[in-house]
């Protein structure tokens, strides 16, 4: 009976041995795993943000393919609609008369100076436009301009005379540097 | 009548203290080992999803640049490059014309006091903002003053930066001084 139990205590022994080395090699791994170098959150989170930015991209960049031929066909359509080099000048010169005359304003000098723009279809003229008149038809000769269906571009103006003077009706002389465009051909 | 014996040749040993124990500790050895195991186990599968979840990430990236790339190409292709430069000249007319200078001369209208009259204005468009260079003439240090503070106070017009302020030597100009200007001009 005591011999039998002497076994069995050895084997008891032998199990909780078992269990407890069992759990040592079990600590040791688990502790190496939670120590063991991994990539961090912040280098993943750095690149999904990275990726969200590059397929923003993308959409935009496919919109523009997809927009093309709309594209391609609009600046026709612009190009087609500017006058042509060769009957440019006269267009121009009684636009900008009757733009005045409707304004008020006396046209005293209109310079133009035509430059090629390389690579393109476009001739571009640059307008000096000297005007008299007062304050009100100055602003309604630049109005006209900018609702007229051709391109004027005016990139700035010089005035002798009081322009904000409007008040009285002191005539005022401006010279408007504008630029407008003709359709090579 | 009856009489209790003990004929036993050796002492009783009772091994209750030794199962008691040695059943606790196998308890608590197995209760230990059963934490440990959950823990290598979630710590196994939270890794192993951190890294598949970088390696898709990864390969997204790199799908999304191959993309970009056969994009790239496309636009750069001549004929693709010739049209975006073609547009983006027209659009830059487009914008310089639209530019509303009747809204401009109502605005002045706002800040200029008498004495102070426009010489010279060139509004000109860069990255969508509209930068003035403006020259006016004052007929008294009074009017000047009064001019730039309505300017610094204006709401449309700001980044207001005084680049010269010269006095006028001719005697029969009304102009006393002239100021030249560099700001900005937005209507929002």
């Amino acid at each position: 009976m005591e011999r039998d139990f002497k076994f069995r205590k050895r084997l008891i022994l032998a199990g909780l041995t078992l269990v407890i080395g069992a759990d040592l090699v079990l600590g040791a791994y688990s502790w190496r795993l939670s120590s063991a170098p991994r990539t961090p959150r912040e280098q993943l989170s750095a690149e999904t943000q990275q990726l969200e930015l590059l397929r923003a991209d993308i959409r935009r960049a496919e919109q523009i393919k997809q927009n093309m031929p709309h594209t391609k066909e609009d600046c026709d359509k612009f190009e087609s609609a500017l006058r042509p080099e060769s009957a440019g000048y006269s267009a121009v010169t009684a636009e900008l008369g009757a733009i005045a005359s409707k304004s008020s304003l006396h046209i005293d000098d209109l310079a133009f100076k035509q430059k090629s723009i390389p690579n393109r279809n476009i001739e571009v003229v640059d307008l000096d436009v000297t005007v008299n008149g007062d304050y009100a038809s100055v602003v309604r000769f630049i109005n006209g301009l900018q609702r007229s269906e051709s391109v004027y571009e005016v990139d700035g103006l010089a005035v002798a005379g009081d322009l904000q003077n409007k008040s009285s009706n002191a005539a005022v002389r401006v010279q408007l540097h504008m630029k407008t465009y003709f359709r090579a051909v | 009548m009856r009489v209790r014996l003990n004929l036993a040749t050796n002492a009783l040993q009772t091994h209750r203290r030794f199962i008691v124990g040695a059943g606790a500790l196998a308890l608590l050895g197995s209760l230990t080992f059963a934490g440990l195991g959950w823990h290598v186990y979630a710590v196994r599968k939270a890794e192993a999803e951190f890294r598949a979840e970088a390696a898709g990430t990864l390969g997204k990236l790199a799908a999304s640049e191959q993309e970009r790339n056969e994009l790239e190409r496309f636009f750069t292709q001549p004929e693709n490059a010739r049209l975006h430069d073609r547009a983006a000249f027209l659009n830059s007319i487009i914008d310089a014309r639209s530019f509303d200078w009747t809204l401009m001369f109502m605005d002045l209208e706002q800040v200029l006091p008498g004495g102070v009259r426009v010489l010279n204005i060139e509004p000109v468009q860069v990255k969508g903002r509209i930068l003035v260079r403006l020259r006016v003439g004052a007929s008294s240090e009074e009017a000047k003053l009064k001019f730039l503070r309505a300017l610094e106070s204006s709401k449309e017009f700001s980044s207001v930066q005084l680049v010269n302020d010269k006095t006028v030597n001719n005697s029969n100009q009304s102009d006393k001084e002239t100021l030249e200007l560099a700001l900005v001009y937005s209507r929002i």
